[in-house]
């Protein structure tokens, strides 16, 4: 081994990267050459001059603000929220508007029909029996009570 | 924990899972993206770019791979284009910047200690050689001087041979030995 090989094996021998056998050849070599010596010493102290590049420290703050971007991240698009919020209001206007149509046809209906006044009694209390236990501000509650109040409307 | 235990986890939504590879990695990752791109401010959002990507693309991960080489990838992608960004917004710049803030010569530098100017020198000196080296061989030797990594982690992160990784950091050498002259005396 020369001085040229071994200045081509030089930087693999001091990441400590060549086989063996070519690195005992190397070190034997630089026993031997002043040459090969001082110029490991220079690659050497190349290697050390990168001190000056300056480590990093991360920031307290840089945990929570990745945490934040991810959650930020996975939020659903401003349309896609404002959607999942439309179609359930959207859906409750409808079916409140099918009640309150329903309920203007059917009194007209009874009136112009002339049903006698002892039926409706009946047909409430059949239609309160299957809402029996309804949770509050459901439609179902609010059916109940605009029953209520059609009751008490027409009894007195 | 293993790395792959780790990520296994967060593929199935475990958010603690996550944070641990955060902590274990966050350090490593800020260094190389700091030295990589050359300020503090730009190598942090770089690094929480990794972990955002990390996360992101997580259900991409394949256990066969290493963890830290899938990190190590997504950081040098993310410093690079990073500094292609910069270049790109610089020309753009250019002119606006030598209108605006006229160079001063020095101001700051007359308060300082000779030995703060002579420390900022040098990093100035070794910030300029290593940035001018092509992107391979300041990869390359990034990944080996700040990460420590061996070759074959080095080859595997750059997507490239380990003989390709010798040659690269040989030249890599050379030509720090050349520009960095005034400093290692
Ligand atoms: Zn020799």
């Amino acid at each position: 081994m020369n001085c040229s090989d071994v200045e081509k094996w030089l930087s693999a021998y001091m990441d400590g990267e060549l086989i063996p056998a070519r690195k005992d050849a190397v070190a034997s070599h630089l026993g031997s050459c002043e040459a090969c010596r001082s110029r490991l010493a220079e690659w050497k102290a190349v290697w050390q001059a990168l001190d000056a590049l300056p480590a990093a420290a991360p920031s307290p703050a840089f945990r929570s603000r990745l945490a934040a971007r991810i959650r930020e991240s996975e939020r659903p698009p401003v349309s896609e929220r404002f959607e999942r919020f439309l179609i359930p209001v959207s859906a409750a206007a409808v079916a409140l508007l099918g009640f309150w149509i329903g309920y203007i046809a059917g009194g007209r209906q009874a009136s112009s029909a002339g049903i006698p006044d002892s039926v409706s009694p009946i047909a409430s209390t059949a239609y309160l029996d299957s809402f029996n236990s309804v949770p509050t501000a459901s439609l179902g509650d609010i059916y109940l009570s605009l029953n209520d109040a059609i009751g008490s409307e027409e009894t007195p | 924990m293993q790395d792959t235990d780790l990520m296994l986890r967060v593929q199935k939504g475990d958010e603690a899972a996550f944070n641990t590879i955060v902590e274990r990695y966050q350090k490593r990752i800020l260094d190389l993206c700091t030295r990589y791109v050359g300020n503090p401010a730009d190598g942090e959002e770089v690094a929480m770019d990794v972990f955002f990507q990390l996360y992101r693309t997580r259900l991409d991960y394949r256990p066969e791979a290493k963890l830290s080489t899938y990190l190590y990838r997504i950081a040098v992608n993310r410093s690079l284009n990073r500094i292609r960004d910069r270049k790109r917004r610089r020309l753009v710049s250019f002119e606006w910047l030598r209108r605006d803030r006229p160079f001063d010569p020095g101001a700051p530098d007359e308060e300082r200690p000779d030995s703060m100017l002579e420390t900022a020198e040098r990093e100035a000196l070794v910030r300029g050689a290593v940035d001018g080296l092509p992107e391979k061989q300041k990869t390359a030797l990034l990944l080996r001087r700040t990460e420590e990594l061996s070759y074959e982690e080095i080859a595997a992160a750059m997507g490239t041979t380990v003989s390709a990784v010798e040659s690269l950091l040989f030249r890599a050498r050379e030509t720090l030995k050349k520009k960095l002259r005034p400093v290692i005396s």
